[in-house]
């Protein structure tokens, strides 16, 4: 058997088989990357109709972020961290101080930001008129509720979209359902 | 040339080598882009997970005691046996349901006295009341529509006073199913009935009145108090975590975790649409919203909750003895908001742990998915003592009745003495020894059950009280 | 001195009788019911104890002279009435079954209960609530203690053989005897 022969047989196969799956792979990204894109301009042009005005950039990528576990101290002027890996951390509420006990084992995906203009415009229908309101920046944080926990020593903070609307600002959960 | 061909061979290995782990990495790459963006290795390797030992639900409807009535206002309670004694009632149900007809009658309450006050009977005792068509469904017993009029069922009773019939108790009457057989069904079953100590009368009879349930007269006992654990006190984090895992699957990652300062952790998906609190002392608690749905009934429920404990926390190691008893089965609601919940007492020695927050294992089913779901189970060993007299059940129940009735009616000062206990003494149901699970220990107890199924617990030596449970 | 002494004891006795009366009905036999009748081989006394008192609790088996013994009383015709006839009946003597009881309650309201091994016959169950006086005895420098039965109770029942032949049937026979017939023809017919 002329083994250098099979060898070079074997190489052209796992080279062919590599090269398919990447640019499989690859399509696959663009294409959800393309799809996201395109998402995200029609929920934009959507909003727009709606009247409303989109005065920021609307962020196109999406991340993969674990919660955060912080560990309370409900005393005045306190220190605490404005950021984990440059991710603002926002303590709705009373003033709270707070440190990073750690973080989520695994990470998730989370929605896009245009998904989460949806809801927000979806949220805010049914109170009001949304036409003539305007996003004026939007960008991804870390967000802890306490002010229902009162009793908390340990509580979770999760990624959330801050999203400023005609000056008052807005939340949404930033994880898929 | 050689020693060229030879480093051409080995960089063609070494190529291989990489192409082929490569191929590998992109075969992965490839398969999570098409499935979920990431998984948990458990939830992927179900069909291959750890042994989990699911019971039957039949095996927890069981018979809770026998009651042996000699026809002259003694009886005797045997729990031993009381397994035994139903299988053969049963045994008897399903022969003459095959084979004869049966026309169903209400016994009246007169009725139901003389018969047991002067025939001797055979009266078996289930541990909770069951649906009586699911019931007989179950057990094999031919049933029609005469049966439908009795809708559940919490004991059998067999009497001299009507050998040709089988009565069905539930639900505070009795119900008479005279076979058109011509021989006898209560001789075989009456001839193995046997007086044991303590003997037991009514509780008309000691205290007066006319209520019919069985008190003890004096015994002895070596119970003792003993020590417990929680399940949980090895590594009660590791065991929270794990029982959170089991919850809420590969979300578990994501949910909101809060710790108070006393280290109970609430874990929390969404805006508490489902929760779980684990405290430290080794108490689980989950709640979710109640689903509607079709109802699939009392053993399809009851197997769900079992399912539910099995994956939950489980059963316990030995599979060859249940150490739990169903205790508790209660139903609301209707149609597709019918709400079954499920209570589940560990057994020790033969005795039921109780305690004032219910049983070790409360589970609550509603449209066939469970909504609730309690855990405190306890590591014990029975201890026992010198043999001593215990307080007498007549005046456990006598020397506490200010207390029973305070409790159940809310009127502190109003009534004098003999008032609170006529109301206790024509109000009792029941009174058995069990432990009772205290902050320190398991403490063996009298168990007074009043009407509504409200529990009293007070020391079986001192008669002193221990604790009661509210409905 | 003797005479301050003597007054006092009367007047001690008397207030103590009195109060006697006040609590009257410290003690109730709740089984055996008085005046009546039970088949059964073993008998359940039950006194009920509603105040913080002693009480001694004897069982009699009332027997009749025959001859020169004392035999158990023929009950077997005995109804309600007879029975309240027996109450102080002489022809009867009281014939002590087991020793005396003695049961102190220390709450509110407590039971003395015991099960007694009987034969068929007629007996009486009594009990007495005592109370503790003092008593001051002729010649004594000091006044001892003298247990009284303030009060007594008792109540006559007759134990009976259970006749097998003549058991009040609960279910009436009759009727079921008609149904099963009918039930019987309407199965041979639609077989």
């Amino acid at each position: 058997m002329d083994w250098s022969k099979a060898k070079n047989i074997i190489i052209a196969v796992l080279l062919a088989a590599d090269l398919l799956m990447g640019i499989n792979l690859l399509s696959q990204s663009a294409g959800a990357r393309q799809q996201t894109a395109l998402a995200s301009e029609e929920s934009i042009a959507f909003l727009e109709a709606q009247g409303m005005t989109i005065e920021t950039e609307v962020p196109r990528r999406t991340e993969k972020l674990p919660v955060l576990f912080l560990r309370l101290q409900r005393a005045d002027n306190l220190a605490a961290p404005e950021e984990y890996r440059g991710y603002p951390i926002v303590v709705q509420g009373s003033q709270i101080g707070f440190e990073v006990a750690g973080s989520g084992q695994q990470a998730a995906e989370t929605m896009p930001a245009s998904e989460a203009l949806l809801k927000l415009y979806a949220q805010m229908s049914t109170q009001e008129s949304v036409a003539g309101k305007t996003v004026e920046a939007i960008d991804l944080v870390y967000l802890l509720s306490p002010e229902d926990t009162s009793y908390a020593a340990q509580d979770t903070a999760s990624p959330a979209w801050r999203i400023r609307v005609s000056g008052r600002t807005y939340y949404v959960d930033a994880y898929e359902e | 040339m050689d020693e060229r061909a030879r480093k051409q061979e080995k960089l063609k290995n070494a190529v291989i080598v990489v192409l082929f782990l490569t191929t590998i990495l992109l075969l992965n790459l490839t398969w999570r882009s098409e499935g979920q963006g990431s998984f948990r290795l458990s939830s992927v390797l179900d069909f291959i997970s750890e042994d989990v030992w699911v019971p039957e639900a039949n095996e927890f409807v069981t018979a809770d005691s026998a009651v042996y009535g000699f026809g002259d206002a003694t009886f005797s309670r045997d729990r031993e046996n009381a397994d035994r004694q139903l299988q053969d009632v049963l045994d008897l149900f399903r022969r003459e349901s095959a084979n004869a007809t049966f026309l169903i009658n209400e016994v009246t309450d007169q009725q139901y006295r003389d018969m047991l006050r002067s025939y001797r009977s055979l009266k078996v005792c289930l541990s909770c009341p069951v649906p009586f068509g699911e019931y007989c469904d179950q057990n094999g017993i031919n049933r029609n529509s005469t049966f439908d009029q009795v809708q559940t069922v919490d004991a059998f009773l067999i009497s001299e006073a009507a050998p040709e019939s089988i009565f069905v108790e539930g639900n505070g009457q009795c119900w008479r199913f005279i076979s058109d057989s011509e021989e006898s069904l209560a001789g075989p079953l009456l001839a193995s009935i046997d007086r044991s100590e303590p003997i037991h009368y009514t509780a008309g009879s000691m205290l007066g009145g006319e209520n019919l349930s069985l008190l003890p007269l004096a015994q002895t006992s070596a119970l003792s108090q003993t020590a417990w654990e929680s399940e949980a006190s090895d590594d009660a984090e590791r065991t929270g975590r794990e029982m959170a895992e089991s919850v809420f699957g590969e979300n578990f990652d994501f949910v909101r975790r809060i710790t108070d300062s006393f280290g109970n952790v609430t874990y929390m998906y969404g805006y508490g649409e489902k929760t779980l609190t684990c405290l430290t002392d080794g108490t689980f608690e989950y709640k979710t919203e109640t689903a509607e749905g079709p109802d699939p009934g009392f053993y399809g429920s009851l197997q769900t909750a079992i399912a539910f404990t099995a994956t939950h926390g489980g059963w316990g190691n030995d599979r060859r003895d249940l150490s739990y008893v169903l205790c508790e089965a209660k139903e609301s609601g209707s149609g597709r908001s019918k709400i079954y919940t499920f209570g589940f007492a560990q057994v020790l020695d033969g005795l039921k742990l109780l305690s004032e927050e219910g049983p070790a294992i409360t589970v609550t089913v509603s449209g066939g998915e469970v909504s609730y779901y309690r855990r405190a189970v306890a590591k014990a060993a029975a201890a026992a003592g010198e043999e001593q007299p215990a307080a007498e059940a007549a005046n456990v129940i006598a020397g506490n009745s200010h207390l029973i009735y305070s409790v159940l009616t809310g009127n502190v000062l109003t009534a004098s003495s003999d008032e609170e206990f006529a109301y206790v003494a024509d109000h009792l149901k029941d009174a058995y020894i069990a432990y009772v699970v205290t902050e320190d220990s398991l403490r063996p107890a009298w168990v007074v059950k009043m009407e509504g199924d409200a529990l009293f617990f007070f020391g079986l030596y001192d008669a002193l009280p221990l604790g009661f449970t509210r409905e | 001195m003797l005479r301050i002494r003597r007054i006092t004891a009367i007047i001690l006795a008397i207030a103590v009788l009195a109060t006697g009366f006040v609590f009257a009905d410290a003690a109730a036999i709740v089984s055996p019911a008085a005046n009546s009748i039970v088949y059964t081989d073993s008998l359940l006394v039950s006194v009920k104890v509603t105040e913080m008192k002693t009480i001694r609790v004897s069982v009699y088996a009332e027997k009749v002279t025959s001859g020169d013994k004392l035999v158990n009383a023929d009950v077997s015709k005995f109804t309600e009435a007879d029975l309240k006839a027996a109450a102080g009946d002489p022809k009867y003597t009281d014939v002590l079954l087991v020793d005396p009881a003695e049961y102190t309650n220390t709450v509110e309201i407590g039971f003395y209960t015991k099960q007694i091994a009987v034969t068929p016959g007629l007996y009486k169950v009594k009990a007495e609530t005592l109370e503790t006086v003092m008593e001051w005895p002729e010649g004594a420098v000091e006044p001892v203690e003298k247990t009284i039965v303030i009060e007594t109770k008792s109540s006559l029942v007759a134990v009976k053989k259970k006749p097998t032949e003549e058991k009040t049937q609960v279910f009436q026979n009759n009727s079921t005897g008609a149904i099963t017939f009918i039930r019987k023809i309407l199965k041979g017919l639609f077989k």
